[in-house]
């Protein structure tokens, strides 16, 4: 038996919104502690990690760890259908081959069920290593999204590089090039406008764009992003969900190859 | 010597910006008559930097149809010139003409060559009715410049191209092609030498295509276009099939969305084709043509062909890189002996003529730069501009070594992909050996290029596929051998504590991964801090999380390489997610090219468990 009730049900609706483009299938992983999904994309370059912790939801019974598979385009049809002010429940019978989303509105009038089938997907747990990134940038997750954006109109790849004097995003393309730079700034009055650069040391690393704007669309559930790089690992964004848990995606990055030539 | 080339262009805007300039493409195919098809302008794009050069004349010709295709075919004749008025240069036209019907009414100031009036009503077999509006749009599309150069009258082509059951286009493109004959055939009754190039969209024979299915000669164009040459009773000589009647793998045209490049799976569909008596004053026909007498040579131009120069990375899907250049080949014809001609003027359809080009104020501004300009550019910025190349790649910020001794060099193509070869093989072997044999024969490559600095190198920037992270240097030079060690401990460790339960969430396993890490500390107290062992058993482990990923890719059955994902455009099964094999696609004979491989994504519906 599954039962979890989430009195901010929006935040499921854009965290589907977040990761559909990016994955079609996944299993969402429920146990004790949290409700979880890992997932690659399906050229199995990205790789996105999402946690609810169980503390998050209002109300949360997980009897035994279950594992549902679900297309996340159809998942995320059915939470179209629930109001941004909707409380939701996901419940599922132990051994069932569907889940149900119950949508209730706020002032208790409506209740909807959405029961969805489930699928049976391969797929394996990777554990993610933790580690200690040479740089990690904070910075409000508009700006990154706005960078992301702009530079994918003018090349295919964006090259991250932190000095101590801030982050530079810089592209090129056909048409010709660009190079942003962020600096580091903790003056603002609002904390979630800030820029912040905790540095080990200088770290340059290069991207593929196509990947990034598919990471931004995680932007509306967090006011701020949180970038680790590291030369030899791949890059971290990460969102953090209101509190309860956090959105990440990981990239490897794009490697100059180097090709010997023969005289 | 006239020499005419032909270029489908596919765009020249991005061309020019291929090249830098308008005058360097056009010098950069070195000829004195230079046809484009493709152009892509609309009337209202048409500016002194896409169409003015200085040293050449230009007649264009733009989409004018109202399909909401502004910018959609097009094609544009150059002339070089070294004066636009009082020339005798054969290069420069005496008349031009846009379109090929004569009903154009912004024809009707303008000449027509060879005074050409079509007869209403058209009769032709196979077409029904033909209206004044249906010959109006097949001449709407900005498909036909005729410029009359004395000795020839040449015609600049683009052919529509037509899906296999697009019934409305196949008249089209019959219509088209049937108007253009009774054309060359007025000109020809007057004695005028026809000379017809450009993109036909059209292989005349089953030797022109790769792979050539079979009955793919009786098609109705190819059966067309090859009634119109000499081998089969018509006029005219196809110019490279005449001088190169046996060559096979000849080809001017590649798919561009299935790497076509790559395996020299082609068609030949830009043609240079001629007729006439030759210049000869001599009675007998025997012997004697236009081609026979003054065609000095032909040949495909194979040096622009795309992914030739710098960029020869594999397509791997096309994700990989996008090849700069048009998906076509020029083609160009060389001719003897053609004399000058008595003193002329630029005919006024010229584009320097036009309201688009002359009414603006850049144009000028750009005229009078230029002469300077030029000059400096074409001295000091080709060396200066690799300069630069190098530059940007240091400031990039690149792994210090790597990026010191590379020296970016263009040209000798063949070396390096014969090194890429060797590279693949090297993948195929990691595959079987695992981590530990790879990395060290990563890290042997790496230290042989150390050794030796001026090694000329060349850099690529290519896809984060998995693998190919994987093969990237993963540690500092000291580590080489702890490192491996990690290796086999981590993936012991978190086997040992992961598999019972699967469904844990990433904080258990990160638990378990740094006590793996403290473990080795422990073992291995005398190597390196803390937090550099950390971060090493970090990217160690990635590296297995990675291997893991693409091994859990399909594989192609022609190459066991690792597929790439697509998915269903249109249909029942929109939206469903199949792998293919990642190469491209090329003669069915090359076990290189592109296997067919074709997989579902494996994905099913719960089934009822009651």
């Amino acid at each position: 038996m599954l039962e979890l009730r989430l009195v901010q049900g929006s935040l499921l609706k854009k965290v589907l919104e977040a990761i559909r483009e990016l994955v079609t299938d996944a299993n969402f992983d429920c146990s004790g502690t949290g409700f979880s999904l890992q997932a690659m994309d399906s050229s199995h370059v990205a790789l996105v990690a999402l946690l609810l912790r169980a503390e998050g939801f209002e109300h949360y019974r997980c009897d035994r760890n279950l594992s549902m598979g679900m297309n996340l385009n159809n998942m995320a049809k059915m939470l179209r259908c629930a109001g941004n002010e909707d409380i939701i429940t996901i419940k599922a019978d132990d051994g069932s081959d569907t889940v149900t989303f119950m949508f209730e509105s706020p002032k208790q009038d409506k209740i909807s069920d959405f029961e969805m089938k489930l699928m049976d997907i391969d797929s394996e747990h990777l554990g993610i290593p933790d580690s200690e990134y040479q740089a990690i940038v904070r910075m409000p997750s508009a700006e990154f999204m706005r960078i992301c954006k702009d530079l994918s109109s003018i090349g295919d790849t964006v090259v991250i590089s932190v000095t101590k004097e801030g982050v530079k995003f810089s592209t090129s393309g056909e048409i010709g090039s660009a190079n942003i730079v962020c600096r580091q700034n903790q003056t603002v009055d609002k904390p979630e406008e800030a820029t912040i650069i905790e540095m080990q040391e200088p770290v340059s690393l290069t991207f593929a764009l196509r990947y990034m704007n598919s990471f931004t669309k995680a932007s509306s559930l967090s006011d701020q992003v949180t970038i680790s790089l590291s030369s030899e690992l791949p890059v971290v964004v990460e969102y953090k969900i209101a509190e309860m848990g956090y959105i990440r995606f990981y990239l490897a990055p794009k490697i100059e190859e180097d090709e010997e030539m023969k005289p | 010597m006239v020499k005419i080339v032909t270029y489908n262009v596919n765009g020249l805007r991005p061309r020019v910006a291929q090249h830098g300039s308008l005058r360097r493409l056009l010098d950069a195919l070195d000829a004195d008559i230079i046809c484009f098809q493709e152009t892509k302008l609309s009337r209202q794009d048409l500016s002194a930097d896409v169409i003015m050069a200085e040293g050449y004349e230009a007649f264009v010709s733009c989409n004018r149809s109202s399909k909401g295709r502004g910018a959609y075919s097009g094609v544009a004749t150059f002339c070089r010139v070294t004066s636009a008025f009082s020339s005798q240069e054969v290069a420069l036209p005496v008349a031009a003409e846009e379109g090929f019907t004569g009903l154009q009414d912004y024809a009707k100031n303008s000449e027509t060559v060879g005074d050409f009036v079509i007869a209403m009503p058209v009769e032709e077999e196979g077409l029904g009715e033909i209206t004044r509006e249906d010959l109006l749009r097949v001449d709407n599309e900005g498909r036909c410049i005729i410029t009359d150069h004395r000795h020839f009258v040449l015609f600049n082509i683009y052919g529509p191209a037509v899906e296999q059951d697009d019934k409305e286009r196949f008249r089209f493109k019959l219509l088209f092609y049937k108007i253009l004959q009774k054309r060359w055939e007025h000109l020809l009754a007057l004695g005028k030498r026809v000379f017809v190039v450009g993109d036909l969209n059209i292989a005349p024979a089953s030797i022109d295509r790769c792979d050539a299915p079979p009955g793919f000669e009786k098609q109705m164009f190819r059966e067309w276009l090859r009634s119109m040459l000499r081998e089969h009773g018509g006029p005219f000589f196809d110019a490279f099939r005449s001088k190169h009647p046996e060559r096979t793998g000849a080809y001017t045209c590649f798919n561009q969305k299935i790497g076509a490049e790559e395996y020299n799976y082609g068609s030949r569909i830009d043609h240079i084709l001629i007729s006439g008596a030759c210049l000869h004053h001599c009675d007998s026909v025997e012997d004697h043509s236009i081609f026979c007498c003054h065609v000095e040579e032909c040949e495909i131009m194979n040096h622009f062909k795309r992914g030739n120069s710098e960029n020869l990375s594999k397509w791997k899907g096309g994700r990989i890189s996008k090849l700069e250049g048009s998906d076509h080949i020029p083609v160009y014809i060389l001719l003897k002996d053609i004399p000058e001609l008595p003193i002329h003027n630029v005919p006024p359809s010229a584009a320097r003529y036009l309201p688009e080009v002359r009414g603006r104020q850049q144009s000028i501004v750009s005229f009078l730069n230029k002469g300077k300009a030029y000059e400096v550019e074409s001295a000091t910025n080709l060396t200066l501009s690799q300069d630069t190349v190098n530059d940007s790649y240091h400031s990039d910020g690149l792994e210090g070594p790597t990026a010191g001794i590379a020296e970016f060099t263009k040209g000798c193509n063949v070396p390096s992909f014969i090194c890429k070869r060797t590279n693949l093989d090297q993948w195929i072997d990691e595959d079987l050996s695992g981590i530990c044999v790879s990395h060290n024969s990563q890290k042997a490559s790496l230290s042989s290029i150390k050794s030796v600095p001026n090694k000329k190198m060349k850099r690529n920037s290519s896809q984060p596929t998995i693998k190919s992270f994987f093969q990237s240097p993963g540690l500092k030079t000291v580590n080489a051998n702890t490192g491996t060690l990690v290796t086999a401990e981590t993936v012991h460790h978190t086997n040992q504590t992961c598999a019972p339960n699967d469904d844990d969430l990433p904080e258990n396993m990160q638990c378990t991964t740094s006590s793996a890490a403290e473990d080795q500390d422990n073992t291995n107290a005398s190597s390196c801090s803390l937090s550099t062992d950390k971060s090493n058993a970090a990217a160690l482990e990635w590296q297995r999380i990675q291997q893991k990923m693409q091994m859990t890719l399909p594989r192609c059955k022609g190459h066991r390489e690792p597929c790439i994902p697509r998915s269903v455009k249109k249909g029942p099964n929109i939206g469903r997610l199949f792998y293919v094999c990642a190469r491209a696609q090329g003669p069915a004979s090359n076990p290189e090219a592109n296997c067919g491989h074709f997989q579902w994504a494996p994905v099913k519906s719960k089934e009822k468990r009651m």
